[in-house]
């Protein structure tokens, strides 16, 4: 009979289980558009090139002619290795295997790096480092997978971000990557988002003249702000309390998504977050 | 980093051109016959998976492992999506990683 732990190897007579069969209220969705990071395969990445000078250091990737400062992998965590300062492990998307290293500064990294085990699913968030054949990642946001639609979406949103990018780079030069425009013609209807991340819209915030804006992008647009962006240690929850005059458990909604996707990330502590990508 | 060995996002149908190679599915199990799972995959037809015993009925499992002639698979990795996982979308990626965005993919 099958176990259903997370194995720290797989064999063909073990299942991972579900970490958590419930749909996730914060899985995103792709007609919500902006994403400060960029969903890819490990392929796609293997064939990333980087811009400017032929293997200058710390020059960033280009990936259909836009260079990304943040990628989004899901895929299966192997070969975690844990020491005092980082975790490192693999991730492999089916695509091909990409190492990671995390670097551990407080409780939170911890408490992080630990919920994460071989054989699981996760969704990870970081940086490319590396040249060309060497590449590796950095992570700053990893979590696992707890709706596996979830899964197909991240590759579904692979197709469309490499449309979107080859669409808009017809004869013109590499662009930094920035927030996407959430309209989209490209083929995807409402059929290709599964019915989980469907039924669980972004909290909409309600204006006075009638129209309504997505509180997830107002809430996004406070920590983008230059002021908040060179703060050391972010915002605190209470000044979006502040800001918004909503309940702290609505702005905390937006934040806990926002964070889930990779837009913001935790600093000193759970109530300090700061935009993890600075247009 | 090693991209050497992806493995193919495949429904039944698609399973067919793979064979030899490494695949990914997911299939709704079914029932077991002597070791073996019996599955429904996204596109419904029923694929056999060895070496994958034990799934709870009517979940999906994501099967990842090497082709087989007769619509098998022999399971390597296997991952229990639960009930809430939707084929649909699936079945339209396998679509997708096959054919005008196979270069993303394979």
């Amino acid at each position: 009979m099958m176990s259903f732990s997370q194995p720290d190897a797989f064999s063909p007579s073990q299942f991972t289980s579900s970490q958590n069969a419930a749909a996730d209220s914060t899985t995103p969705s792709k007609s919500r558009g902006a994403s400060s990071t960029m969903p890819l395969t490990v392929k796609q990445i293997s064939e990333a090139q980087q811009s400017g000078i032929t293997g200058e250091k710390g020059a960033p990737f280009v990936v259909d002619g836009v260079e990304t400062a943040n990628v989004r992998l899901v895929g299966l965590v192997s070969g975690k290795t844990e020491r005092n300062t980082d975790v490192s492990f693999t991730i492999d998307d089916g695509t091909g295997r990409l190492d990671f290293i995390r670097w551990v500064n407080d409780g939170a990294d911890s408490a992080e790096t630990a919920a994460v085990q071989n054989g699981m699913y996760v969704s990870v968030i970081g940086s490319l480092k590396g040249l060309q054949e060497r590449k590796r990642a950095t992570a700053f946001a990893i979590r696992p997978v707890t709706d596996y639609n979830e899964v197909t979406l991240h590759f579904i949103q692979c197709v469309r971000m490499h449309l979107e990018n080859t669409k808009s780079q017809i004869g013109s030069p590499a662009k930094t990557y920035s927030a996407m425009g959430s309209s989209s013609s490209n083929g995807f209807s409402e059929m290709t988002t599964p019915t989980s991340v469907k039924s669980n819209p972004a909290p909409v915030l309600s204006v006075t003249n009638g129209s309504k804006t997505d509180l997830n992008t107002e809430v996004l647009n406070v920590f983008r702000e230059p002021a908040n962006v060179e703060s050391e240690h972010g915002v605190h929850i209470d000044e979006i309390v502040k800001r918004f005059r909503l309940p702290e458990a609505k702005i905390k909604v937006a934040i806990d998504y926002l964070a889930d996707i990779g837009h913001i990330y935790s600093t000193i502590d759970e109530s300090h977050y700061k935009s993890a990508f600075n247009e | 980093m090693d991209t050497s060995g992806p493995a193919a996002f495949v429904n039944g149908e698609i399973l067919k051109m793979f064979v030899g190679r490494r695949v990914r599915t997911v299939v709704q199990a079914q029932r077991e016959e002597g070791g073996l799972l019996i599955g429904q995959s996204t596109d419904g037809h029923q694929l056999t998976i060895k070496g994958a015993s034990g799934a709870p009925m009517s979940h999906y499992v994501e099967i990842i492992g090497i082709a087989e002639p007769n619509q098998a698979i022999r399971a390597e990795v296997c991952t229990d999506f639960g009930e809430n996982f939707d084929p649909a979308p699936f079945n339209g990626l396998c679509k997708l990683a096959n054919g005008q965005m196979k270069d993303l993919f394979l």
